[in-house]
């Protein structure tokens, strides 16, 4: 029951034991004023029906003597006047008679009176006064006597209902007493129960919630308030709790994405030590032989240059040695900076592979190792980096040949279909010394076979394989291993072949409404978003890995950058650190997509808004509208005769991101110059100098401090004002 | 002639350094691995241990606290030779029981003072 439904309960129940007490008092008075009332008309009564009975007595008496004086034959001894009090008496008494029945039929219960019926003695009492009739003494008599004892009775039944009503009239007064203190006892109760009860109730949830704060105030954000039934402490327990593991949940993803951070640096500080150990090894050569020599010339002087000869050439080795290590190092941090290109191309890639097959036969000859190839590649043209492609290939395929002696090296190359994508795989098989668990383990870790006499025995730095994966990864594709020790060990190189269908992003009219990147390793979800964008008037760049969304972000700098949160290898949190510690992309921006609602955590980290898959199309649209800056495509106006400075710029790189309007009439260029916004103006040659010259004034005027103008009138000035253009266009 | 034993798996800085100490006067004993460093140390008992850290079979430290912990051999002072040339690789080879440390590539007038020193002898 909610905290508020049991205050109003027993706010309710107060009231009605209020309420009933209050009734009770009313109905008290209410009874006691009639009683009161009663009573008063009852001793009323009484004390007429004394004063009946007393006139009664007193005009008994005088009729008696009148009536003995006239029987004495005095005749009339009463005068007129007396005559006249009597019945005016008689008639008063008659009135007096019926009001009392009234009164006695009124106060009285049915059978609790006697009505008097006094009428027939008053009538021979008339009679006999004013006609003289003869008047029975003996009858009057009886009759007088019946009324006298008929009045007694009635002042008796008077009397018992006055003390009946005062025995009522006390008994309402004290149960109205009683019922009024017990209502009021009650109350009491009540109040001091329910009191109690909510002090109590109270005081235990405000501790458990105090508990709770201060449990995760101490950073105890495993601590759960627990269930505190469905009132309104239950709800804020509830809200608390949520809060709580909301906050746990966002700790644990920062301390999450802190700790891969560490990670991180942990193994870019191993590989530093691990670079300067591996740096100094040749070096200590170098410098060592080269004491050597030194000695040896200042010794002997007139020693011959031949004997000098092994040393130099130990040399040399540890110096090209280290040059290798040098490149190669220098390729891993670009690949990892996200700075290395990629250059896709159609190639007839059965051709490269003859090529790469010939240039291993020595490699292959040398531990006595036959070379097997097989090609299955259904497309004549394949779209790859070619070169990253071969360099991989010739990796693993020289790593083949360093592990086997005297046995097989297989190579297949084939296209492969797998979940509706297209994927180019090459398998490299050996049957040499293979590897242990161990060793597969560390395989792809930089530096993990390098040594001079590995390297002297071999060739290579050691950082093949860590650069192959890199090189895979940064043209989406992946690269696994398979070994036993004595068995060989099977290399495969997958890269998808998805770059084609991505085709579709640059199929594009030439007038856009903004540049966007998307970043996504799913080819449907790619495909989807630049669907939608297209539609809707984007110019869409598509990257399938975050490396070469880095890589395209760099190279061309888009206007808003969709980025899916989970790939593998870089995935979309890298990007985003990337993204904002990069000085020239810090400021695009970021529309984050994922099936997770990582929103808060995403914006806490620099996206500019985020979306959960899946995406409706007119919810991204708009997003990325929002997103979009306000300059996000360059107008350009240009202003030549000859086409010329139009024909240069459209070569320039980046030009295609420009709108470009080219007019040869003045006039038309000036109204174009209010019609729409601008972010650059170049005026070529012109025949119409003096119109020239009065549009640069007025541009000057009225655009100079917003517009840049460009100026190139001769030959010479348009190659230099191209090479400005170059990187103005390019926007990087 | 003082008698020093270099352990190296390195051919080449085995070849530079070991020619370098004998045209200094010394007689160099060569090992590949750490193993083979302990077993010619029992045997040929040098006067002097050069030591590089990274060996197969049995690294530096190993064989610098095997040594130490061996009542025959602890005599026998050890230099550690390494390319890691990090604040703490200093401290790990002091702590494994090495002597003396000095990093490659190797300056030879200094890394002779230190055998010397080592050796007791003045320079």
């Amino acid at each position: 029951m909610s905290f508020t439904r049991r205050l109003t309960l027993s706010f309710v129940a107060i009231l009605v034991l209020s309420l009933g007490s209050v009734l009770i008092q009313i109905w008290g008075n209410d009874t006691r004023r009639r009683n009161v009332w009663l009573l008063q008309h009852v001793i009323r009564t009484q004390s007429e029906l004394n004063d009946f009975s007393q006139r009664m007595y007193s005009t008994h008496r005088k009729i008696l003597v009148v009536e003995a004086l006239s029987g004495s034959g005095i005749q009339h001894r009463i005068t007129e006047q007396e005559l006249q009090e009597l019945l005016s008496t008689i008639e008063a008494l008659s009135a007096l008679e019926a009001e009392l029945n009234g009164d006695l039929q009124e106060y009285l219960e049915d059978g609790r009176y006697q009505y008097l019926e006094a009428q027939q003695l008053l009538r021979r009492w008339r009679k006999f006064l004013e006609q003289g009739d003869e008047l029975d003494a003996a009858v009057v008599q009886r009759e007088y006597e019946a009324l006298s004892s008929r009045i007694s009775a009635n002042e008796w039944y008077l009397l018992t209902r006055s003390d009946e009503i005062n025995v009522g009239l006390r008994n309402v007064v004290s149960m109205t007493n009683k019922v009024a203190l017990g209502v009021f006892l009650l109350a009491l109760l009540t109040t001091f129960i329910l009191g109690y009860y909510m002090t109590r109730y109270t005081r235990r949830s405000i501790r458990q919630l105090q508990k709770g704060t201060a449990e995760w105030g101490s950073g105890n954000f495993d601590y759960s308030i627990g269930d505190m039934g469905h009132d309104e402490f239950g709800q804020l327990a509830k809200s608390f709790d949520d809060m709580a593991s909301n906050l746990r949940e966002a700790m644990a993803r920062v301390r999450e994405a802190s700790r891969r951070a560490d990670a991180a640096n942990q193994a870019k500080s191993g590989f530093m030590a691990n670079m300067s150990h591996e740096l100094r090894t040749p070096m200590n050569a170098i410098i060592g032989y080269s004491e050597m020599l030194l000695e040896d010339i200042e010794d002997e002087p007139e020693m011959p240059v031949e004997r000098l000869r092994p040393d130099l050439a130990k040399i040399q080795l540890a110096g090209k040695h280290l040059l290798t290590l040098i490149n190669d190092v220098l390729d891993i941090s670009k690949i990892e900076s996200g700075r290395m290109a990629v250059y896709w191309e159609d190639v007839a890639l059965e051709e490269i592979l003859r090529d790469v097959e010939i240039t291993m036969a020595p490699l292959m000859a040398k531990n006595g190792n036959t070379l097997h190839c097989h090609f299955d590649l259904q497309s004549e043209l394949i779209r790859t980096d070619v070169t990253r492609f071969r360099q991989v290939l010739l990796n693993l395929l020289s790593n083949a040949a360093k592990f086997t002696r005297q046995g097989d090296v297989y190579l297949s190359v084939s296209e492969q279909s797998l979940d509706g994508r297209t994927y180019l795989v090459a398998q490299v098989r050996d049957n040499g010394i293979g590897m242990s668990e161990e060793q597969l383990g560390r395989v792809f870790d930089a530096f993990v076979q390098a040594d001079l006499s590995t390297t002297k025995q071999y060739g290579g730095s050691g950082l093949g394989l860590t650069i192959s994966r890199k090189f895979a990864e940064l043209l989406g594709g992946s690269i696994t291993v398979e070994s036993q020790p004595g068995k060989g060990s099977t290399f495969e190189l997958r890269l998808p072949l998805g770059a084609q269908e991505l085709g579709l992003a640059t199929e594009f009219d030439g007038v856009a409404i903004g540049d966007v990147l998307v970043i996504d390793d799913d080819p449907a979800a790619l495909e989807l978003s630049a669907r939608t964008l297209i539609k809707a008037g984007y110019r869409v760049r598509l990257a399938n890995s975050g490396v070469e969304g880095m890589r395209m972000a760099r190279s061309q700098r888009p206007d808003v950058i969709l980025l899916d949160v989970m790939m593998p290898g870089m995935d979309g949190w890298q990007v985003l650190h990337n993204l904002r510690s990069d000085p020239g992309l810090s400021d695009v921006p970021v529309l984050m997509l994922s099936m997770l609602n990582e929103r808060d955590l995403s914006l806490l980290l620099g996206a500019n808004e985020y979306l959960v898959k899946p995406v409706d199309s007119a919810v991204l649209t708009a997003t990325v509208h929002e997103l979009l800056p306000a300059t996000a495509v360059g107008n350009l106006l240009l202003l030549e005769q000859g086409g010329a400075l139009s024909k240069a710029i459209a070569l320039l790189p980046g030009a295609e991101y420009w709108q470009i309007f080219h007019c040869v009439d003045v006039a038309k260029a000036k109204a174009l110059l209010k019609d729409l916004p601008w972010q650059l103006v170049v005026v070529g040659p012109h025949s119409d100098a003096d119109a020239v010259t009065e549009f640069l004034a007025f541009l000057h005027k009225d655009y100079g401090r917003k517009v840049p103008i460009m100026l190139a009138q001769t030959e010479s000035d348009i190659q230099s004002l191209c090479d400005q253009l170059g990187a103005y266009l390019n926007r990087n | 002639m003082p008698k020093v034993l270099l352990v190296e798996d390195n051919e080449m800085n085995r070849d530079m350094l070991s020619r370098r100490l004998q045209r200094k006067g010394y007689e160099v004993l060569l090992a590949v691995d750490g193993q083979q460093g302990i077993d010619l140390c029992r045997s040929e008992m040098p006067e002097l241990l050069l030591l590089d850290m990274s060996l197969p079979v049995k690294d530096g430290w190993q064989v610098a606290s095997e040594m130490k912990a061996d009542g025959g051999l602890n005599h026998i002072p050890i230099i550690a030779l390494t390319a890691h040339a990090m604040a703490d690789d200093r401290q790990r080879a002091l702590q494994a029981g090495c002597d003396d440390y000095d990093t490659k590539p190797v300056d030879l007038p200094r890394l002779l003072s230190k055998i010397e020193r080592l050796l007791g002898r003045p320079e």
